[in-house]
């Protein structure tokens, strides 16, 4: 996994664009995110989408936060994993391969508007976190569900999202939208 | 939605699931204590919204769950049932308040309230 701020220009992978930008006193530092993903993003201070992501991560999330009180900003794109576009799955889920992992942080959230889809595994995932949110993200096509939150969170605030064609077909993976 | 003290209000859910086996849903709430499933919509998907057994003080209210599933698959595919709101919890264990439904199990339905605002006022 990689730290977010660490990524660099002279950073492996060429197609992944991540900048730093002073986005002034209230926001504080944020990074932006575009291209494709080849390892773990970890958000480690407010980030946002810059252009459409393609992730190509396998065994770990497309993005996790890495610290609490942050937000990551979709900003209008599009993240898209691995997936199958008309079938999701292509049989049964790969339950690491989720697209936003809250990773254990608290208060956090992820601002819409923009598209989680196709992944082998929950579009969004919310997983030993207490007080995070997510509002105005459209998921679609992911193998488990759209939005899940899981036995470890709590207060957690799911608002005006929209969730269409998420599930698996494998029995034991019980899930859908939210 | 596992995990206590949570909350979904104002999203739209469609066409979640595949039909067999019949478990998916639009919205479901697997264990936890004291969660808000509140003016939401479920259209189209395997089912509704589903409380399943583990889940204690489940507040369902002022939802649109219609058309659980759609009519192709609850007529044409063998061994799919699936329905609008399905609460498996145990008596008592969910209220249920002003959703509007066709189809249910052990949950009220059809329970309609002409001032139903599925969505977020202003959205």
């Amino acid at each position: 996994m990689h730290n977010a701020r660490g990524w660099t220009g002279a950073v492996v992978v060429p197609a992944l664009t991540i900048a730093v930008l002073l986005l002034g006193a209230r926001d504080g530092r944020a990074e932006d995110i575009s291209g494709t993903v080849m390892r773990t993003v970890m958000l480690s201070e407010n980030t946002r989408l810059v252009a459409d992501v393609t992730c190509r991560v396998t065994g770990g999330p497309c993005i996790a936060f890495g610290a609490p009180n942050i937000v990551l900003a979709l900003n209008g794109f599009t993240m898209t994993g691995q997936a199958d576009p008309d079938t999701a799955c292509k049989g049964t889920p790969t339950s690491t391969d989720i697209g936003i992992s809250t990773n254990a942080q608290s208060n956090v959230g992820i601002r819409g508007p923009g598209v989680v889809q196709r992944f082998m595994a929950d579009g969004i995932l919310f997983m030993g976190t207490t007080r995070g949110w997510v509002q105005n993200v459209t998921t679609t096509t992911n193998c488990m569900s759209g939005i899940r939150i899981n036995p470890t969170s709590s207060q957690i605030s799911v608002e005006s999202n929209v969730s269409v064609r998420n599930g698996a077909s494998a029995a034991g993976f019980t899930c859908g939208g939210i | 939605m596992q995990g206590n003290t949570n909350s979904l209000r104002w999203n739209e859910t469609t066409g979640n699931g595949y039909a067999v086996p019949n478990d998916d849903f639009g919205i479901g709430v697997f264990s936890g204590d004291n969660n808000l499933v509140e003016e939401n919509t479920a259209y189209g998907n395997t089912n509704g919204i589903i409380i399943f057994p583990p889940a204690t003080n489940t507040r369902v209210r002022g939802n649109v769950a219609v058309g659980n599933p759609p009519l192709q698959q609850s007529t044409g595919v063998p061994g799919t049932a699936g329905v609008d709101i399905w609460d498996q919890s145990a008596p008592g264990a969910t209220s249920f308040d002003k959703n509007i439904c066709v189809t249910a199990i052990n949950a009220p339905c059809p329970n309609l309230a002409p001032s139903q605002v599925p969505r977020k006022p202003g959205s």
